[in-house]
């Protein structure tokens, strides 16, 4: 069985095809104004096995030819993201903290809290002992602890997004942003720069700026083993070994793959749907 | 006798001279790199409208988000520096003393703050941590659509139907708006800009519900120039709100005012 999760974030957008629930294929690409076209691009990056945005390819793929692969093909797709209403072809519908409390688990069995930071905003995930989401918060009223940060910050720098967390973890001392507020770390940042101070170090006073942020938030629901973060800033090693810090003591999970957890949980519920449709044919399902 | 205040703000610099109670002399210059060669020139402008001369000066106050020692620069011996929020104050004060609460809106901050009778600072809120209420949305819609930043009060008065922003955040509110222009049809400018200037209201006016709404409401700060904005605070507030002139002076004056207390009290004989 055919299986498709497609997540369309504010920033990227994520495709995950699993066939019987094993993953067979993914991509990613930026989204654009155009969400129909968006969705129907991302199934081309999967079946062509394409990333956008922080690089390279992280999870082993089975050796197998996809690039045939069709949306008719699937036996049931589900959509999720900020978008996930408006892909055409999508089944059904779910709203991406339930599918990435879903992916989560897929990645790291057993995991408690979820802390998603994604382009345009930010969630902490309480997922209860029998797999449900028993909490969450969100952030999406303020840029300040949200991957648009990095990317505002990264872009005044001038240094690509996938090599902040490395190029961070060079520093010799913090520079605090004093403002949380993303469209002053702009100005804050060039000026650091005026006054001769190194891109290492204020990358390094970004990231502590960021995970307080986050650190923050994801609190409100409570931090116990397992810890799991997932969206782009999986993938800044800098961010990460920040939030780590904070955890008294607690390990950081990592999704090989942070950025297709929600995608990859839009792919599960598909395969829990498209058995129930195949046991009931004659009842209609709803998109 | 005159004294000066100058006024270091995130994106231009202001002085103000004064001699007794009258005001002789302003300037007002884009803050680039160096605060100090900014502040020395626009003393050195303002000096030259006034028809006076350094030596002319006897005491100096210096204030606002860049408040660096400019002591060196200007060679004036008695420099003191003040908080932002009790120039403004001393500043809206000297102008209207019926005032008792005063608004300020700048580039990158602004502050609502409460006075006693006497023009002194009781209470004050600053938004100093995120750009919602500040005159940054507006220069980044400015930029946007390429009108220039003084045109967009007049502009937005010509709406009929201001488009809500419904983000409270200036980098979201940036994509929104950006939606509406891309929008077909686009959303017309007077509508966008008039959008813009509320979802910026929306906030200033929750900084003046915190230290009280007063009778008399005065708004000053560079952004003050924007007519549409003071319209939006107008109809938050149900009556006419006082607007000096020349509201981006406001704070140098205040700094004036406290430098020209100096010299009174003898602190600043040179």
């Amino acid at each position: 069985m055919l299986t498709m999760g497609i997540d369309v974030g504010s920033r990227s957008t994520k495709c995950v095809i699993l066939e019987d629930g094993k993953l067979l294929t993914y991509g990613s690409i930026e989204t654009g104004p155009d969400i129909v076209k968006t969705a129907q691009a991302v199934v081309d990056a999967a079946v062509h096995r394409r990333t956008s945005l922080w690089g390279d390819y992280r999870m082993e793929l089975p050796d197998v030819k996809v690039d045939h692969l069709k949306v008719e093909d699937m036996d049931f797709i589900v959509s999720t993201g900020y978008g996930r209403a408006v892909v055409p072809f999508a089944h059904r519908n779910i709203t991406e903290i339930t599918c990435h409390c879903r992916g989560a688990q897929w990645f790291v069995p057993g995991v408690s809290t979820v802390l998603d930071v994604g382009g345009q905003d930010s969630k902490g995930i309480r997922i209860g002992a029998k797999g449900e989401v028993a909490d969450f918060v969100m952030n999406d009223k303020c840029a300040g602890g949200t991957g648009r940060f990095m990317e505002i910050v990264a872009e005044a720098l001038q240094v690509p997004l996938a090599e902040i967390g490395p190029l961070s973890l060079k520093s010799e001392k913090v520079l605090a942003f004093s403002s949380t507020c993303a469209a002053f770390g702009r100005g804050a940042a060039v000026s650091m720069r005026k006054e001769g101070e190194r891109k290492e170090d204020i990358l390094d006073g970004l990231h502590e700026s960021i995970a307080n942020r986050v650190m923050a938030l994801v609190k409100k629901v409570g931090i116990a083993d397992k810890f799991v973060i997932s969206g782009g800033i999986g993938r800044n090693v800098g961010l990460v070994k920040k939030i780590e810090a904070r955890l008294d003591g607690l390990k950081v999970n990592l999704p090989q793959e942070p950025m297709i957890v929600g995608a990859v949980g839009a792919a599960l519920f598909a395969i829990d749907l498209a058995k129930k449709k195949a046991e009931a044919p004659e009842e209609p399902v709803a998109s | 006798m005159a004294v000066v205040g100058v006024d270091l703000g995130s994106q231009s610099t202001k002085v103000v001279i004064l001699e007794g109670d009258e005001i002789v002399g302003g300037a007002s210059l884009q803050t680039g790199e160096s605060a100090e060669t900014e502040a020395r020139m626009a003393v050195q402008e303002a000096l030259k409208k006034a028809g006076l001369k350094r030596e002319d000066l006897t005491a100096a106050v210096a204030t606002g988000t860049l408040a660096v020692p400019v002591t060196a620069a200007l060679n004036i011996a008695a420099l003191k520096t003040r908080s932002p929020a009790s120039c403004v104050a001393t500043g809206a004060f000297f102008r209207f003393p019926q005032a008792r609460t005063v608004l300020y809106v700048g580039a990158d901050s602004s502050m609502a703050i409460r006075m006693s009778p006497d023009g002194e600072v009781e209470e004050s809120v600053k938004n100093e941590r995120c750009a919602v209420s500040s005159g940054a949305l507006l220069d980044i819609v400015a930029r946007m659509l390429e009108i220039s930043v003084e045109e967009l009060g007049e502009l937005s008065l010509k709406s009929t139907n201001p488009e809500k922003v419904s983000s409270r955040c200036v980098v979201f509110a940036e994509g929104e708006i950006l939606s509406f222009i891309h929008r077909n049809p686009p959303v017309p400018v007077p509508d966008v800009l008039a959008g813009a200037n509320q979802c910026i209201a929306d906030g200033l006016w929750g900084m003046v519900q915190k230290v009280g709404v007063p009778s008399d409401l005065l708004i000053c700060g560079g952004v003050a120039r924007n007519v549409g904005l003071v319209k939006a605070i107008e109809a938050r507030f149900g009556k006419p709100v006082l607007l000096p002139k020349q509201p981006q002076y406001v704070r140098a004056l205040g700094a004036a005012v406290f430098a020209r207390n100096l010299q009174r009290q003898g602190v600043a004989t040179c």
